[in-house]
């Protein structure tokens, strides 16, 4: 290794123990702490300085269980350790569940890795009474073992200095055998002395992967020589029959190991507000309940009224209309007088006038608004407790509750969301929730506008309400019925309930709306360039001019073919820019918009991130079928609403 | 090895070591432990021994509805039915 290259150290473990915690603590940089799986949903790299001589890379990975690996984001993790060589593996486990969790640590040990085992929330097995002795436990497995409490800082700077004397190679592990009987044992022989290659992890790794029909580790290996011969030895056996053997070869090393170092006590003490907490976010009637307090307190009162209503007037008409727009326009006025590039940084449609007020004064409150509420939800363990209620539910339509999370989030922003359906388990599971997310789910900013401009009237709230729930449920059976593929299961592991922290929540909220405004304000700066060059070119009036005709259908002024296109360049972009209508279109016009402008087309940010992770011809196939669909959709409402004598 | 209990597909039949039964069976808050696990589907089967879910592993039921939620070691989860009428458990019982 060269001496100017960076070390580069690997974070793996279960979702849910404190992992990026320690990352923080490590680096001092954020990624998302919560209480649910799946919020590490790309790869977070931070660097750490050791000494003055040293860097280290450290790699925050998404949740991963085992070697064999099930959903995409563990295939991530495991790509990493088979293509970036990481000078160390940091297993971070939940120390009171280690018996559990200690198989996985077995796996990298016999893989070859340079292990080092972190057990964390060391406080909470102590807190049971229990203890385990580490530098006992150290010798049996041969590795070095940290005892650490991430969120209070302790143990993380012996932590760190195990990190460099492993990263240095001044560690010498002392490896320790699994025996897996002899039948598969001369199995694996078989396989490793076919393989030539030189690969990341060991030999036998891959032999005890391919034995299991693991399909990455078959593709890993699929230009070895004597592939053929693998293969064959492969599929000789039943794949299921070998991994729970193996398992359960690693199941009970890791019991017997454990039983010997750990003091278990028979002091039982039970947290009575957990236990409560409990009882009632369980309770199928209780549960409910919490969903309409949620619902009202946080969505309507807080987002809605306080975000969309207070801080949006406030910032809009006070600070906006009242100071930047005036000096702005007459600024741009006195140097460039009356010129098309006037228009371009204001007037109408200028990058600051109308872009950077969509973003600051209508956008931006709403969307913090809405990630405080939901990290406060998140911290708290309720999500998961909420995909566990509707998990019945959902299965009607082919979801499980695991896609509670995304469709939830989507409701801050899709594109984010569209990024969380990573943690789904199937490919049909992560289509139907693209899609749902793409039609059906408004996202904050659509959402507070919508609030803002229908809260006038309950009854058109109401209805748009219901005409989104049933395109919902409707768009829900139609794709389950026509989607290839077998039907979602649910499988989740639960979090204690636990009062969200005042500054984890902040931390978490902030992270999301630095993401937030740097996706978001360059879109729109984007997006009043694209307006301006439309305007001049005249593209942007043959445009609106075209989606004035199915705006017309369904019974809409022709302006609002320009909100339609607005739509695109962003959801909430179009939603805000219907606050300027809202004075010259009656109820049912209102209502009938923003129920097509809800199912329109995603944004273009939306639109990238689908093509991103669903491919090009998904993304497109469900940006074709949402523009008919929003507008007969609308179409159908007016009609409906014309009938029934609504103005 | 326990291997040998291989049980088929919705096998219910009452064999001499009986007291098995599936997990939405078994009776909220008493012991057993985990007897087999169904491996007609691999992915499930997966997932099972991933979490630490394999014969030998004591587990108590703490509700049914609306998904089974059951503990293993320390740590709670929830499954729909689909994947606990694949684990099968008896009670633990003094006898033998």
């Amino acid at each position: 290794m060269s001496d100017n290259s960076m070390y580069k150290i690997l974070l793996v473990g279960n979702p849910n123990v404190g992992k990026s915690a320690l990352f923080y603590k490590l680096t001092g940089k954020y990624a998302s702490v919560s209480n649910y799986p799946g919020t590490t949903v790309s790869i977070t790299s931070g660097k750490m300085s050791i000494g003055e001589h040293h860097e280290v890379e450290i790699i925050d990975t998404p949740g991963f269980y085992n070697m064999m690996t099930i959903t995409e984001e563990e295939k991530v993790t495991k790509q990493i350790i088979l293509d970036e060589h990481p000078d160390a593996v940091v297993h971070v486990v939940d120390a009171k569940n280690i018996e559990r969790m200690l198989p996985l640590t077995l796996q990298l040990i016999e893989a070859d890795l340079p292990v080092i085992l972190v057990l964390n929330m060391f406080d909470e097995l102590k807190n049971r009474g229990m203890d385990i002795q580490i530098s006992h436990l150290e010798h049996d497995l041969g590795i070095p073992v940290v005892e650490t409490v991430a969120i209070k800082g302790e143990g993380v700077s012996n932590l760190i200095s195990r990190i460099t004397s492993v990263a240095e190679g001044r560690y010498t592990y002392e490896k320790l055998n699994v025996n897996y009987g002899e039948k598969l044992e001369e199995k694996i022989a078989g396989i490793q002395s076919l393989l030539k290659g030189e690969y990341a992890i060991s030999k036998r790794s891959i032999a005890l992967l391919a034995l299991q029909n693991d399909s990455d580790i078959l593709t890993h290996i699929k230009n070895e020589p004597e592939f053929n011969k693998i293969k064959k030895i492969v599929g000789e056996e039943d794949a299921a029959e070998i991994s729970l053997s193996i398992s359960h070869v690693l199941h009970n090393l890791a019991s017997s190991i454990i039983k010997e170092h750990i003091k278990n006590s028979t002091k039982k003490q039970k947290n009575s507000f957990q236990s409560f907490a409990d009882k009632v976010t369980f309770h199928p009637v209780f549960s409910l309940i919490i969903v309409a307090i949620i619902l009202y307190y946080g969505f309507y009162k807080f987002v809605g009224q306080f975000g969309a209503g207070f801080l949006v007037d406030f910032i809009e008409v006070n600070i906006f209309e009242n100071y930047i727009n005036p000096s702005v326009n007459s600024f741009f006025r006195s140097i460039l007088g009356d010129t098309i590039f006037f228009n371009l940084f204001a007037g109408e449609y200028g990058i600051i006038t109308l872009g950077l007020r969509y973003a600051i004064a209508i956008v931006l409150p709403v969307v913090s608004t809405f990630f405080l509420l939901f990290s406060v939800i998140e911290d708290s363990g309720y999500l998961v407790r909420l995909s566990m209620s509707l998990d019945r539910m959902f299965k009607k339509i082919g979801l499980s509750g695991r896609s509670v999370i995304p469709l939830i989030l989507g409701l801050g922003c899709g594109t984010m969301a569209t990024i969380v359906t990573r943690t789904l388990e199937t490919k049909r599971e992560r289509f139907v929730v693209t899609f749902l997310l793409a039609l059906t789910i408004p996202c904050s900013a659509q959402l507070g506008v919508i609030l803002g401009i229908l809260g006038v009237s309950f009854t058109a709230l109401a209805i748009w309400f219901v005409t989104i729930l049933i395109v919902f449920i409707f768009a829900g059976f139609v794709l389950n019925r026509y989607t290839k593929g077998e039907p979602a299961t649910f499988f989740m592991e639960i979090p204690p309930i636990r009062w969200p922290k005042i500054g984890n929540v902040l931390a978490k909220t902030f992270n999301r709306l630095k993401w937030y405004a740097l996706e978001v304000i360059p879109i729109f700066v984007y997006a009043s360039i694209l307006i301006w060059v439309g305007k001049i070119t005249k593209i942007f009036e043959l445009l609106t001019g075209l989606l004035a005709y199915p705006a017309n259908w369904a019974g809409l002024p022709d302006k609002m073919g320009e909100i339609f296109l607005y739509g695109f360049f962003r959801r909430d972009f179009g939603a805000a820019g219907m606050y300027d209508l809202t004075d010259v279109m009656t109820l049912r016009e209102l209502t009938v918009a923003t129920v097509i402008l809800t199912l329109f087309v995603p944004c273009i940010a939306q639109f990238s991130v689908m093509i991103k992770e669903r491919g090009t011809k998904t993304a497109v196939m469900i940006f074709l079928a949402v523009i008919p669909f929003a507008f007969l959709v609308g179409t159908i409402l007016n009609q409906i609403l014309l009938f029934w004598g609504m103005a | 090895m326990r291997m040998r209990n291989r049980n088929r597909k919705g096998g219910f039949e009452s064999t001499a070591d009986s007291g098995r039964m599936r997990l939405m069976e078994a009776t909220i808050g008493d012991k057993y432990i985990v007897e087999s696990i169904d491996k007609d589907d691999p992915a499930i089967l997966r997932k099972l021994c991933s979490m630490g879910i394999l014969p030998g592993v004591e587990v108590i039921v703490r509700r049914k509805k609306p998904t089974i939620i059951f503990e293993v070691y320390h740590s709670r989860f929830a499954v729909d039915k689909l994947i606990g009428d694949k684990i099968y458990v008896k009670q633990l019982h003094s006898h033998r």
